[in-house]
């Protein structure tokens, strides 16, 4: 079953990072990856549907514009079903607790490390509605 | 002395007592007064209580028992008209009778009473009335009776008649029937013949006779029925319809056989008489109804004489009642005027009894008295020349008089002592002259005493006291009684020894010693109990006796100590200032030293922040590069081999170059990565916890990680830590994590340079690597000291030992922020100190200092980066 992702970066150059990092995984069919790059854009993507079904949204924190916390308390009261991961450079502890209560599922540091995001996502793919944490 | 002379006129009157009498009987009178008119009022009302219970009670009894009787009057007329029987008749008229005569007695006793004329006659009128209405109706109802008697007495007969009428007839009728029966059975052809001709003749025989029996009972019936009839109209329709059945009988009665119509006559003739005569029983009913009807009327004349009757006992009654209320209000006037007049004569005879009493007792009598009592009290109290009232010829003029006298003595009395005082007043001034020498002459001595700055004290040649100044009083705190008693020097002693003036001796053998030196001349100087310096001449006097002078040098003593503390605290503060002014410099150096390394330390951060995003991008290209490369080797697997074998081998090269450098950009990134991670440090948020904890355990704990990690780094490596731990040092609030941080860095510094020495070979075979590490209680503060007897530092690399990014190491070992992020953590996070000395080729010593309580110093924080 072929499952959607949607990553929220303002970096361009992460399409063609992820594009590579998951070129495997998008041969076999397994996800179809979507990128958004401002919080805004996501928004509109998530409005005008996504399809295959989108079963999780990675985002960045630091972007202009509407940032990634604004952008996951806004899914999180539309789209409640979606699960959210954020991803930032900046790995301290108060935006950490600020991303838990905003209802994030996980929340990886950069540089990502891809093979434990496969699993995250291997998780989510087979245990579906996803697990909360 | 002079004789009692009476004075002024004597005058004939009354004496007080009389007076007193006179105003007594005054006062009585007034309540004599009161007394007659309180008895005239009770009289009064009295009289008025008598005319009401006289004249008005009485008729108002008698008319209200009047007006009982009426009503049960009333009630005996429809009474009557209920009567049935003569007996019945006889009790109702006798109670009647009974109560028409009470009435006429009441009637008569009012007519006694002075009841108006007019109402009277009105109840005599119909009282008249009433009684012959009554014996109207009295008379009636006898005659209903009566009536009613003759129509009981007729139907009885009647009934009888008829009942004699149907024995009669019965009997025929059987006999008839009878007949009839034997007719109809058996016999020959002529008896039957002669049976049916008698049959036919008793068949004739039967019908009127049942006809007429018929009749009979019709009119008996109707005669019973006219008996209770109602009106006189139906009793004519039951006479004509008896009228008819008799006349039908009597026509009937030829057709009977004659000893029939015989044995008929008499009942016949009966039931006429009874039936249609005026004597008979229709007659009788007709005469009742009558009788009832007059009765119904007379009945109904009764009861309007009797509301007549009623209404003017009534108005009697009323008339009684308003008797009564004229005359008991009549009595409450009375009484009311009665309490008016004795309230009256009560008041004024008290306002006389005030009057009395003020203007004659008050005025005349105490007055003169109160005046009396301070003339007397005045003549007691010195003065002589007032007046006395004496005019009069009472018992208080007579007091004045006595008065008069005794003043007079006492004016003799006066002039007698006068003339003493006189001689005693001459006598006291020459004293006063003398003793005011006298004082003049001491109060020199005095002044001169008083005035003299020193305390002096006079011993005689017994060794008594003689003389003494207010300042040696003052100055040995001595009472003025003590030296007033003018006690022996010894005794002086002893009271100063006992107040615990030379500290603790004892009492006797202090005497002794002093007495003993009292002999000599003496100067010495004594420190009091109290601090007070005292300087002491003693000096014996020529004529016997001795003199002590006592001076007061505490103030003196004083400035003396004063200056030599100034000279020592100016040597002091010349000192102190030249050290605090060394401190300064070195706390600016340090603080400019502090500041810069922290703005470095933040710049590296943020420059860090910004090389750490497009790193991340090397290092992941890089990764996935180097898998393309496996994949685009195994994507030309199966056309590379149609290459030729240089091309092959060319490719080959390329492809593995080409991986060399991937992996060569893979490492160096991932070195950039490390490089920019400890530069991260330096913007370490404050999230770490405070603690207490024991900072030695920290430092064994850091101690065994460091020696661990460089043994396995390399195999070779040894040392000799050695360990001076205080161990009283006390918990010391820290943040654990970081503290080891720097405690391992310091560690590894120090096994770095040992190994280094060793290395350099310079040293010599006999050189042990030691580090040491000593931790020292400062009271507020903990000192941690590590040091090697590693390479040292030389003197121009130490300035720059905390720079970020300084590094002696080659490059790929350190990266210059170890010491810079310690430093860091010592000074801004715990607000202690670290500092470093050293000496090449001996030692390095770092000295870290924590204060116990380390001060909340807010890190600011990077904020470097636009895009993460």
């Amino acid at each position: 079953m072929t499952v959607s992702i949607l990553i929220v970066d303002d970096e361009p150059d992460v399409v063609e990072l992820f594009r590579q990092r998951f070129r495997r995984e998008a041969r076999r069919g397994e996800y179809v990856l979507h990128f958004a790059e401002s919080g805004e854009e996501a928004l509109q993507l998530l409005k005008a549907g996504i399809r295959p079904e989108l079963i999780v949204i990675l985002s960045d924190i630091n972007m202009p514009g509407m940032d990634g916390l604004q952008l996951l308390h806004e899914i999180r009261r539309d789209w409640p079903h979606l699960s959210v991961m954020m991803v930032t450079a900046y790995g301290d502890d108060e935006r950490r607790r600020r991303a838990a209560e905003l209802g994030a599922v996980d929340f990886l540091s950069k540089p990502v490390d891809f093979d434990y995001l496969k699993q995250r996502l291997h998780v989510f793919t087979s245990s579906h509605p996803p697990l909360r944490l | 002395m002079s004789t009692v002379t009476s004075t002024g006129p004597t005058r004939v009157g009354y004496g007080l007592g009389g007076r007193l009498l006179l105003s007594f009987i005054a006062i009585s009178s007034f309540a004599v007064i009161a007394a007659i008119v309180g008895s005239y009022a009770f009289h009064t009302i009295g009289k008025a209580v008598g005319v009401m219970t006289d004249q008005s009670i009485p008729p108002a009894i008698v008319s209200l028992e009047l007006a009982q009787r009426t009503e049960r009057i009333l009630a005996i007329g429809p009474t009557l008209l209920g009567v049935s029987s003569a007996n019945e008749l006889a009790g109702e008229s006798a109670s009647l009778d009974r109560e028409l005569k009470e009435a006429e007695q009441l009637i008569a006793e009012l007519s006694n009473s002075d009841i108006s004329d007019t109402e009277l006659t009105e109840i005599k009128t119909a009282f008249t009335q009433v009684t012959a209405n009554f014996t109207a109706l009295k008379a009636v109802t006898q005659k209903r009776i009566a009536s009613a008697d003759r129509k009981s007495k007729l139907v009885s007969d009647i009934f009888d008649s008829y009942s004699r009428f149907r024995a009669f007839l019965i009997p025929k009728f059987e006999d008839l029937q009878r007949q009839i029966l034997r007719n109809t059975s058996g016999g020959s052809t002529e008896e039957r013949i002669a049976a049916f001709e008698r049959l036919n003749s008793a068949l004739r025989d039967l019908t009127p006779l049942e006809e007429i029996q018929q009749e009979a009972a019709t009119s008996f019936e109707a005669l019973l029925r006219a008996a209770n009839a109602r009106t006189p109209a139906s009793l004519d329709a039951l006479r004509n319809q008896v009228t008819q059945s008799v006349a039908r009988i009597d026509s009937l009665v030829p057709d009977l056989e004659p000893d029939v119509s015989r044995a008929l006559t008499l009942p016949l003739t009966q039931l006429r008489n009874d039936a249609v005569g005026d004597a008979g029983i229709i007659g009788a009913r007709v005469a009742e109804l009558e009788t009832i009807e007059e009765g119904r009327r007379l009945t109904v004349q009764n009861s309007i004489f009797a509301a007549r009757l009623s209404s003017a006992v009534e108005a009697l009654v009323t008339e009684s009642k308003r008797g009564v209320a004229a005359a008991a209000d009549q009595t409450r006037s009375v009484q009311k005027l009665g309490s008016v007049t004795l309230l009256a004569v009560v008041a004024l005879s008290l306002i006389s009894s005030v009057l009395i009493g003020w203007l004659y007792v008050g005025r005349n009598i105490v007055a003169r008295l109160t005046q009396l009592s301070s003339a007397m009290l005045s003549i007691t109290s010195g003065r002589r020349d007032i007046s006395i009232p004496v005019v009069g010829s009472d018992e208080v003029a007579a007091m004045g008089r006595a008065v008069e006298v005794f003043r007079k003595n006492a004016v003799e009395l006066d002039q007698l002592l006068a003339e003493r005082a006189e001689a005693a007043t001459r006598l006291e001034k020459i004293v006063k002259e003398r003793t005011a020498e006298l004082q003049r002459r001491g109060a020199v001595l005095r002044v001169t005493l008083d005035n003299m700055q020193h305390g002096v004290l006079m011993f005689d040649r017994e060794q008594k006291l003689a003389a003494w100044n207010r300042q040696v009083m003052q100055l040995l705190e001595l009472p003025e009684s003590f030296l007033a008693g003018e006690p022996q020097f010894s005794d002086f002693i002893r009271f100063l020894a006992n107040r615990g003036e030379y500290g603790l001796t004892d009492v006797e053998d202090e005497v002794q010693r002093l007495v003993a030196a009292a002999a000599q001349h003496a100067m010495f100087e004594r420190t009091r109990p109290n601090g007070t310096v005292l300087e002491i001449r003693h000096n014996t006097l020529s004529e016997g006796g001795m003199v002590t002078i006592y001076t007061d040098i505490t103030a003196a003593k004083q400035r003396e100590r004063e200056l030599e503390a100034a000279r020592d605290a100016a040597a002091e503060a010349s000192r102190t200032i030249e050290e605090a002014y060394r401190e300064l410099k070195a706390t600016q150096a340090n603080l400019v030293h502090a500041e810069k390394m922290a703005s470095l330390g933040q710049l590296a951060a943020g420059i860090a922040h910004e090389i750490k995003n497009p790193l991340n991008f090397v290092n992941n290209f890089a990764d996935i590069s180097a898998e393309l490369l496996g994949e685009l080797r195994e994507a030309l697997g199966p056309t590379i081999g149609g290459f030729k074998a240089e091309e092959y081998a060319e490719a080959e090269a390329l492809i593995t170059t080409l991986n060399n450098n991937l992996s060569k950009i893979a490492e160096h990134g991932r070195r950039a990565d490390g490089i920019v991670k400890s530069m991260l440090l330096h913007s370490r948020s404050e999230s770490g916890e405070r603690q207490n904890v024991d900072i030695n355990s920290l430092i064994e704990e850091a101690l065994n990680l460091a020696y661990h990690g460089a043994r396995a780094q390399d195999r070779e490596f040894n040392i000799t830590i050695e360990r001076d731990l205080d161990p009283n040092l006390g918990p010391i609030e820290l943040v654990t994590q970081d503290i080891t941080r720097v405690f391992l860095n310091l560690f590894g510094n120090g096994f770095y340079a040992a190994k280094k020495r060793r290395q350099d070979g310079k040293a010599g075979a006999d050189y042990h690597p030691v580090l040491r590490v000593t931790t020292h209680d400062l009271g507020d503060k903990v000192e941690v000291r590590v040091r090697d007897n590693g390479v040292g530092v030389p003197t121009d690399v130490l300035a720059k030992i905390f720079t970020p990014f300084f590094t002696t190491k080659p490059t790929g070992e350190g990266t210059g922020l170890g010491l810079s992020i310690s430093y860091d953590i010592v000074t801004q996070q715990h607000g202690g100190t670290i500092t470093v000395e050293s000496r090449v080729n001996e030692f390095t010593e770092f000295v870290i200092r924590l204060p116990r309580m380390s001060p909340r110093v807010e890190k600011p924080r990077i904020t470097a980066g636009a895009t993460a």
